[in-house]
């Protein structure tokens, strides 16, 4: 499995990282805009993402915008659905009307709220289908 | 509700074991790696503190909240939470008082002052 966490907070990032080193390599990304040009780059390598664990809330690009700009990233290449990298969103605990509006545009598959909770971030990763 | 205890870099280390079931090798890594987060995070505090900028007070309310709740500190958290509510609501004399109670809460973590 190969993932891209995207988060602006190094515990966090830190944390994902190991939950996550154990079922196939990880990069991070600290912003949305860094996260769509290192998206971009594995798509174009013919190597993308399976699964991201996304930020909402980060400086430069947040994390809605983020979404918006890989799902048209994965369009342009007429990418299908059931093979479009799955995205975890991650978000504080309060926030949401942030979660709703990525779920509405249907654009993320799951969420996550702060804290991180090992199992729920793992079941997903079963649900997806990219571990046993 | 009282002032919650400063956060002692050894509750830390278990919180990491017992909650993400990590090795006592990699939960020392978490301690650092919270340590270095909160670091940040004040830095960008005291800067937004001193420039009088809300939005950035704001958001460091937010991250220090979501910090807090990753280190198995919700107390901690609900303080940091007012300070983004605060900045919201243009306090900022309030949240003077505030930045110095949370500065309590790190002040036995190493690295992280």
């Amino acid at each position: 499995m190969k993932t891209l966490i995207v988060e602006d907070d190094y515990l966090a990032r830190s944390l994902l990282s190991t939950l996550l080193s154990g079922y196939g390599e990880c990069h991070v990304a600290t912003n949305g805009d860094e996260a769509v040009k290192v998206v971009e780059k594995a798509l174009d390598a013919g190597e993308p993402f399976d699964l991201i664990c996304l930020d909402i809330m980060m400086p430069v690009m947040d994390g809605q915008q983020a979404l918006m700009e890989i799902r048209k990233l994965e369009k342009e290449r007429n990418i299908p659905e059931p093979n479009a990298t799955r995205v975890i969103m991650v978000t504080a605990i309060d926030d949401s009307k942030n979660i709703m509006k990525a779920f509405r545009q249907g654009q993320c598959e799951a969420y996550l709220t702060k804290p991180i909770d090992r199992d729920k971030l793992l079941e997903h990763i079963r649900d997806f289908g990219l571990i046993d | 509700m009282g002032t919650p205890r400063p956060i002692a870099a050894e509750a830390l280390r278990e919180h990491f074991v017992s909650v993400y079931r990590l090795t006592d090798e990699q939960a020392a890594k978490m301690v650092k790696s919270a340590a270095k987060s909160i670091h940040n995070a004040f830095e960008l505090g005291d800067q937004a503190l001193g420039d009088g900028d809300l939005e950035m007070l704001s958001r460091f309310g937010h991250n220090l909240k979501g910090l807090f709740m990753n280190m198995g500190q919700p107390e901690w958290a609900e303080v940091a939470r007012s300070v983004e509510q605060l900045a919201k609501a243009n306090q900022l004399d309030e949240i003077h008082e505030q930045m110095q109670t949370l500065k309590e809460a790190v002040e036995h973590l190493p690295d992280a002052a």
